[in-house]
């Protein structure tokens, strides 16, 4: 809806400071329509970041989100508390080197939910707090999983259903951060790093 | 301390920036936070002086604030808004352009805070599933970045200016 404001003489948007246009912003649920906010000027640019560094949450679920550009939202939101990166339909596929590059967010150390599952909408929210899932996630390496729990000190439990990281990765992740629930625990301490039959 | 009563038959008088003087019934006023807590505080004698809200936007603004006064029920039997004051506000707010900043910033300055989240709303309404160039074109913005900074930003997003 454009209502009657199409036709302007003057920038009359220029008048809102910064902080109402972050307020705008936080509204927007698409980050396209982030990204394309942050192009339109350098106050807009500001405007964007702002909005961002308050949020407390993101989800990915859904979009098309590469490692850059996640690892890019994640490193400005500095109060970020839960993050859904998880894989859609639409493939947001990020790698171990996405995960390195969110592991090195100032946010990381007050996350208190980090979602990788495989499907959209599914997030661990209100179920375990300080959980990491990372349900049938083929794309996150040991590096990756060693750095996640390097930094997130306080996270109490790790949810790695279906990855193929060998059982020495959980090991060390435990020499990490010994108070570390892996979950489930039987199936990679058993039969290593075989896919459970589901 | 006065009666509940007798406060509602109060009327308090907002001035206008530009000296324009609006009598209103407390609950119409007590809308805005930023009224209701002078009323509290008890700092309510005379005319309440607006200094950053012209007569034009104020008396846009009592109106919407007497309205949700006004209303019995704003939310219904399973708490979302009510249909009538929901097409009441989409009728209210399709304003100018002007009109619209005016009463987003008043909204901001007297805390009324649905009153902000609709104008902010119906702005990012403007905005949403344009492109770069149509947002621009739409709120008469210029384009103030360098030719190098445009270059990052399209490395960034290659998509952005399709």
């Amino acid at each position: 809806m454009e209502g009657k404001g199409g036709m302007v003489a003057e920038a009359e948007i220029e008048r809102l400071p910064v902080d109402l246009l972050a307020h705008i912003f936080s509204l927007l649920s698409s980050f396209r329509d982030h990204a394309r906010a942050s192009g339109v000027c350098r106050k807009w640019r500001g405007g964007v970041e702002q909005s961002l560094a308050s949020r407390e949450w993101l989800s990915f679920s859904g979009w098309k989100m590469d490692d850059a550009s996640t690892a890019r939202l994640v490193c400005a939101a500095y109060n970020l508390k839960e993050l859904n990166i998880a894989r859609s339909c639409w493939g947001c596929q990020i790698t171990d080197e996405g995960l390195y590059k969110i592991s090195l967010a100032k946010c990381v150390r007050n996350l208190t939910s980090i979602s990788l599952w495989g499907l959209a909408g599914i997030t661990d929210k209100g179920v375990i707090q300080l959980t990491i899932s990372l349900w049938s996630c083929r794309h996150v390496t040991e590096s990756g999983l060693n750095m996640l729990v390097n930094k997130c000190r306080r996270l109490e439990s790790i949810n790695v259903w279906g990855m193929r990281v060998p059982v020495d990765c959980f090991i060390s992740l435990l020499s990490i951060s010994p108070a570390l629930q892996i979950k489930p625990m039987s199936h990679h301490l058993s039969i290593g790093n075989q896919l459970p039959v589901s | 301390m006065m009666s509940l009563a007798a406060q509602k038959e109060k009327k308090i008088v907002l001035r206008s920036s530009d000296g324009e003087e609006f009598e209103v019934e407390v609950a119409t006023a007590r809308q805005s936070k930023m009224i209701s807590n002078m009323i509290n505080d008890g700092c309510v004698e005379g005319s309440i002086p607006l200094f950053n809200v012209d007569a034009r936007t104020l008396a846009k603004v009592i109106e919407y604030c007497r309205r949700h006064a006004g209303a019995t029920r704003i939310l219904d039997e399973y708490d979302n808004p009510n249909e009538e004051i929901k097409s009441w506000d989409a009728t209210y707010i399709d304003v100018h352009q002007t009109i619209l900043y005016d009463i987003l910033q008043a909204a901001d300055y007297l805390e009324i805070k649905d009153l902000l989240d609709l104008a902010c709303e119906q702005v990012a309404n403007i905005i949403r599933g344009k492109h770069v160039e149509e947002i621009r074109n739409t709120f008469n913005i210029k384009n103030d970045f360098t030719v190098e900074e445009e270059k990052e930003i399209r490395k960034q997003h290659p998509w952005l200016f399709e």
